[in-house]
């Protein structure tokens, strides 16, 4: 299973800076949750560590080899293979089916497998999310519900070492909110792999993150790190934090 | 004044980047496509019947109308004059030949830029709105190989048959303006397209509807997979495929133009 280290990662979009001096752990089967309010670079640090977007500085090792500095590109293609993403709106691909969605990466990924085995594992993930009924239909029929739970069995079908969810609790009803932090601990326990999770959802934070990194918009640099649940209640940390883990200030 | 050059400067190399880009990624294709043996790109038998029939199928009545509309102002602009000189009877000639060479090809082209480059470009920049496009390069998909190959593939099947359909179109439409003003009948009429028009004309005309779908379709993929991430950014990137489209399309004419001439066809 692989090992995470961001390492003094700086975050810029042009000449702005989004955050600095971020950097943190993700050990296997650990549950890592990067919180912040709105704008504060939360899915933008996603994006470096999936090797969407090239950080301005510092680097993202995965089993102690930087990916941006030291990977060359069959290297990087490799690192990838071991992830999965969950994206903020599913990002499910709308010319095909739930099920096609979710057998693309089982193309890519076990190759070696024969097709029957590859559709027997698109039944399977899609039965433990709950949307085996929905196999054929097209995905702009889904819900909101239903397509971050087809994206969640796109993201882990191929059994990846790190999966990436991005704020998949966003916009749900606290039911089906629930039901994701579920799946989530469930797939952690299943499989062991790593999940790095991006979300203000405090609730959801509290009942799922074994470790997090909390990113201040307005410093532009991390104000602390640890688990939520016992942060809440450290009075020595930033009032920001205390406010975004207690919601006392709308805006956090 | 100096500020006035640098700026003039600074736009007309962001102009020239808007044009050298579309080229390079024209290249940049053709590397992907010769190193896709074996690979079967994401779009299903359905999808890819879907691609077609948007290129094809779909593009047939519009293509119809407007080739016949042209073919029946060539013969009409044509009858006039040539009557002039009691040679009516070689609208046949002018129809055949400037519909096979040119018109057909290049109307044609014009119709898919605004129809098809547009519809490319608006999906691929709103699958790229919908991190649809991020969510291929993190499980190590190209977008070029599985979504811009596909597309430049079915044009470039598609454009030579909706040729043959556009010329038919417009010696139709001419024959109907002929048979109307000059009391020409059907057999005299393709009697004389048989004589004035050669097997060049329509080799020439399917080669540049070739090339003309090749580039549409690079047009349409160009800019949706550059387009901003909103609804806005499907929108710009519609019209500029449209944009880049016809405009392209005319300059490769021209350039199909000097190399006949050169050539002697």
């Amino acid at each position: 299973m692989a090992h995470i280290d961001v390492r003094d990662l700086r975050m810029q979009y042009g000449d702005q800076l989004i955050q600095e001096r971020v950097s943190f752990s993700v050990p296997p089967g650990c549950i890592f949750a990067v919180m912040g309010g709105s704008g504060c670079g939360k899915s933008t640090l996603l994006r470096h560590m999936v090797g969407l977007q090239e950080p301005a500085s510092g680097d993202v090792c995965i089993d102690g080899q930087g990916y941006w500095g030291e990977m060359d590109a069959a290297q990087k293609q490799a690192a990838r293979q071991r992830f999965g993403m969950l994206f903020q709106k599913g990002a499910l691909w709308s010319t095909l089916s739930v099920a096609e969605n979710v057998h693309v990466p089982l193309e890519l990924h076990w190759r070696d497998r024969d097709e029957a085995e590859r559709a027997q594992r698109v039944r399977d993930v899609l039965e433990w999310v709950g949307l085996a009924d929905q196999a054929d239909a097209p995905v702009h029929g889904l819900s909101g519900g239903q397509v971050k739970r087809a994206g969640l069995a796109r993201a882990i079908v191929a059994e990846p070492e790190v999966i990436f969810l991005d704020e998949p609790s966003a916009g749900l009803d606290p039911v089906t909110s629930l039901r994701m932090d579920d799946l989530i601990l469930s797939l952690r326990d299943r499989t062991g792999a790593s999940v790095v999770l991006v979300s203000h959802e405090r609730d959801s934070l509290f009942r799922v993150a074994d470790d997090s990194i909390f990113l201040d918009a307005e410093s532009r640099r991390p104000l602390a790190q640890g688990r939520p649940a016992e942060m809440q209640h450290d009075g020595a940390l930033p009032l920001a934090v205390r406010n975004f883990l207690q919601r006392k200030d709308e805006q956090a | 004044m100096n500020a006035w050059l640098h700026e003039i400067g600074v736009k007309v190399e962001a102009r020239w980047r808007g044009w050298a880009e579309p080229m390079g990624f024209g290249g940049a294709m053709l590397i992907t496509l010769a190193s896709m043996a074996g690979h079967r790109p994401l779009p299903s038998m359905a999808q890819w019947s879907r691609l077609a029939a948007q290129a094809s199928v779909q593009a047939l009545p519009i293509v119809w109308v407007v080739n016949a509309l042209v073919g029946a102002i060539m013969a009409f602009v044509g009858a006039v004059q040539l009557q002039k000189f009691g040679a009516g009877l070689y609208v046949a000639d002018l129809v055949g030949i400037s519909v096979c060479r040119e018109m057909a090809a290049l109307i044609t082209a014009v119709v898919m830029s605004g129809r098809t480059a547009a519809a490319f470009a608006a999906e691929l920049a709103t699958m790229r709105a919908q991190e649809e496009i991020d969510a291929l390069h993190v499980l190590g998909l190209e977008p070029m190989r599985e979504l811009v190959v596909p597309r430049v593939l079915v044009l470039l099947g598609m454009m030579p048959l909706l040729f043959f359909h556009a010329c038919a179109a417009a010696l139709l439409g001419g024959l109907l303006v002929a048979s109307l003003m000059l009391d020409l009948n059907a057999t005299i009429y393709l009697q004389r397209l048989m004589v004035a028009t050669s097997p060049v004309h329509l080799w020439l005309g399917l080669g540049k509807a070739t090339v003309f779908g090749a580039w549409i379709a690079l047009a349409g993929c160009y800019a949706g997979l550059h387009a901003a991430r909103s609804a806005a950014g499907v929108g710009e990137a519609a019209t500029r495929a449209v944009v880049r489209g016809i405009v392209g399309v005319i300059a490769l004419d021209a350039v199909f133009a000097v190399i006949a001439n050169a050539m002697g066809w």
